[in-house]
């Protein structure tokens, strides 16, 4: 009750014996901590433990699949109706894409930000052709599996080792591929087995020049594929920030451009171990659910991959091999499905409103009729309009990219950010709805921001040369 | 800054405010009777304040200066209005 000043002795204050006494336990035990345990090591530890209890570790991919779930065929995907002709619409739309178009006095668009998302994109489309479109056997992500190098290039080692290299153990040779991939460039790595559920059922190739057919099936692959690395490549935060401009489309740009580069190396290793491989960026296979089943994230909304530490800020590479002796990732989950739920910022941002509203994933798209799905049901999740979101690329002349800039899960790299997903990951659903509306108080995720633009290019706190 | 990066400055500085925080309340405890109402409102203020200075130091090093006033107002505020509290408690005790 009372409270008023102490005056006996006991209470006198803090003196300086007690200080030192303060002092003295405080440093002993510090010491102590410190002699005991590495600081490094103990904040590793913490960590760890932090995201195991966070982190849900499944046996398959924690998505439902429907008893008739087939793979699809690549020429049935949107841009495989355009390429093959079968929606001519879709073809001159496609055609429009990546135009030569800028506007200088419209932030984002002029000739400067253009030039960025070409050379961004530059090594991708130099050396894989049209592979995002997910065409297979182009460039660096060719099939051939050479048993000599060039005679007239001594550097080059694209081609299988005949001695097969003896790693110890799984994990051995687990640890070896995913350090190398680090190496090449990789930011995430996960292994999986081949699942050819997630593989498309057949491919065309309008453009193949060794006289082989347009379209061809799993029957010419070099080799029966028995694992899958799965690499994600983080987009630069502030370029995403800008979308939907063209340095909004940079970002992927560059992702697109290390997946080309990072994969190929990877399959030049694999190969020098004497095991065949093949890189892919968008062929072969469908990269989400591959990434997912590697452990590299779950499926948002946005039918994006949501990475643990870059959320859907990832573009994603795999490499195909008859490599198995590796310990195969399982798939993780920390909460993204039931956040997905509530939140819907990717859907409200979309600007062609191709993404679903649903309050629950579905087993099919919740639009239009089956008749006019570019989709392929049959797995539980969030289908969106895909006729939509190409329509907007090709008229915007740009990738977009707005769902993945205002995914709540679109951070820096920053402490905060990580607590804040802890605690969304640990709290029951209306909690999403008040962090959802608290990510757009706090100013994340503006999609349309001509200040992003502005800070992409400014030197403000930039150091280019390391001083 | 140069041999440090901001967010090295930022920990180092909150460590420094921490330990001021808690001398300060060994400081009060000792001089002043503390009631449990006085503990926890003097507690939740320190931590929301020093929460405050290190989500807005933060938000402010990766380049979002709306976070970082936002996180003012969320967290500075409440840490305010608890130490304020903290403080008209104190004194009422010393009057009585």
């Amino acid at each position: 009750m009372a409270k008023q000043q102490k005056t006996n002795s006991s209470t006198n204050p803090l003196n300086r014996r007690d200080f030192f006494k303060i002092g003295a336990v405080g440093a002993a035990a510090g010491t102590l901590s410190l002699m005991s345990t590495p600081k490094k090591l103990m904040a590793e530890k913490t960590a760890k433990a932090t995201k195991n209890a966070l982190i849900k570790t499944h046996n398959s991919i924690p998505n439902k699949i429907r008893s008739d779930y087939k793979p699809m065929h690549q020429k049935d995907n949107l841009f495989g109706q355009a390429i093959s002709m079968k929606r001519p619409d879709w073809a001159k739309k496609f055609m429009q894409f990546g135009r030569e178009l800028h506007d200088n006095d419209k932030p984002g668009y002029t000739q400067a930000d253009q030039a960025l998302e070409f050379g961004a994109h530059a090594l991708n489309a130099t050396a894989t052709g049209m592979s995002s479109a997910c065409i297979p056997d182009i460039g660096l992500y060719g099939w051939e599996q050479k048993k000599t190098g060039n005679p007239h290039n001594l550097l080059d080692h694209n081609y299988v080792s005949k001695e097969k290299y003896a790693f110890e153990s799984k994990k051995q040779a687990t640890d070896y591929i995913k350090r190398a991939a680090r190496l090449f460039g990789a930011d995430l790595i996960g292994i999986t087995s081949r699942d050819e559920r997630w593989d498309y059922s057949g491919f065309l190739n309008p453009h193949r020049h060794d006289g082989g057919k347009k379209e061809f099936g799993w029957e010419e692959f070099p080799f029966k594929p028995k694992s899958v690395i799965v690499m994600a490549f983080e987009m630069d935060y502030e370029g995403v920030a800008a979308a939907p401009t063209y340095i909004g489309s940079a970002a992927p740009g560059e992702g697109y451009s290390q997946m080309a580069k990072t994969a190929f190396q990877l399959s030049v290793f694999i190969k020098q171990l004497g095991y065949q491989a093949v890189a892919a960026g968008n062929d072969l296979g469908l990269s989400v659910p591959y990434a997912v089943a590697a452990g590299l994230g779950e499926v948002g909304r946005n039918g994006c991959l949501v990475s643990y530490k870059y959320g859907p800020r990832v573009r994603i590479a795999k490499v195909y091999t008859d490599f198995d002796f590796a310990e195969y990732d399982k798939p993780q989950a920390f909460g993204v499905a039931e956040f997905c739920d509530r939140c819907k910022r990717c859907a409200d941002a979309c600007p062609s409103k191709a993404i679903s509203f649903a309050d629950k994933p579905t087993f099919e798209p919740d639009y239009g009729t089956p008749d006019t799905w570019v989709n392929n049901p049959g797995v539980e999740k969030y289908y969106s309009n895909s006729e939509k979101c190409f329509e907007f690329w090709c008229e915007s002349n740009n990738d977009c990219t707005s769902c993945i800039t205002s995914c709540p899960y679109n951070k820096p790299d920053f402490w905060h950010h990580e607590l804040v997903d802890s605690i969304s990951a640990l709290m029951p659903g209306p909690v999403h709805n008040f962090m959802r509306e608290m990510d757009i108080v706090f100013g994340y995720g503006d999609t349309y921001d001509e200040k992003a633009v502005e800070k992409f290019w400014s030197s403000k706190d930039r150091e280019y040369l390391g001083r | 800054m140069g041999i440090f990066e901001g967010i090295e400055v930022l920990f180092f500085s909150l460590g420094v405010i921490t330990t001021l925080a808690i001398v300060g309340m060994i400081y009060l405890s000792k001089n002043y009777r503390l009631n449990w109402k006085m503990y926890t409102v003097s507690v939740i203020g320190i931590f929301l304040g020093i929460f405050a200075i290190a989500w807005s130091v933060s938000s402010v090093l990766e380049g979002e200066p709306r976070a970082a006033s936002m996180g003012m107002v969320v967290f500075g505020l409440p840490s305010l209005a608890c130490l304020g509290l903290f403080r008209r408690l104190l004194l009422a005790g010393i009057k009585k």
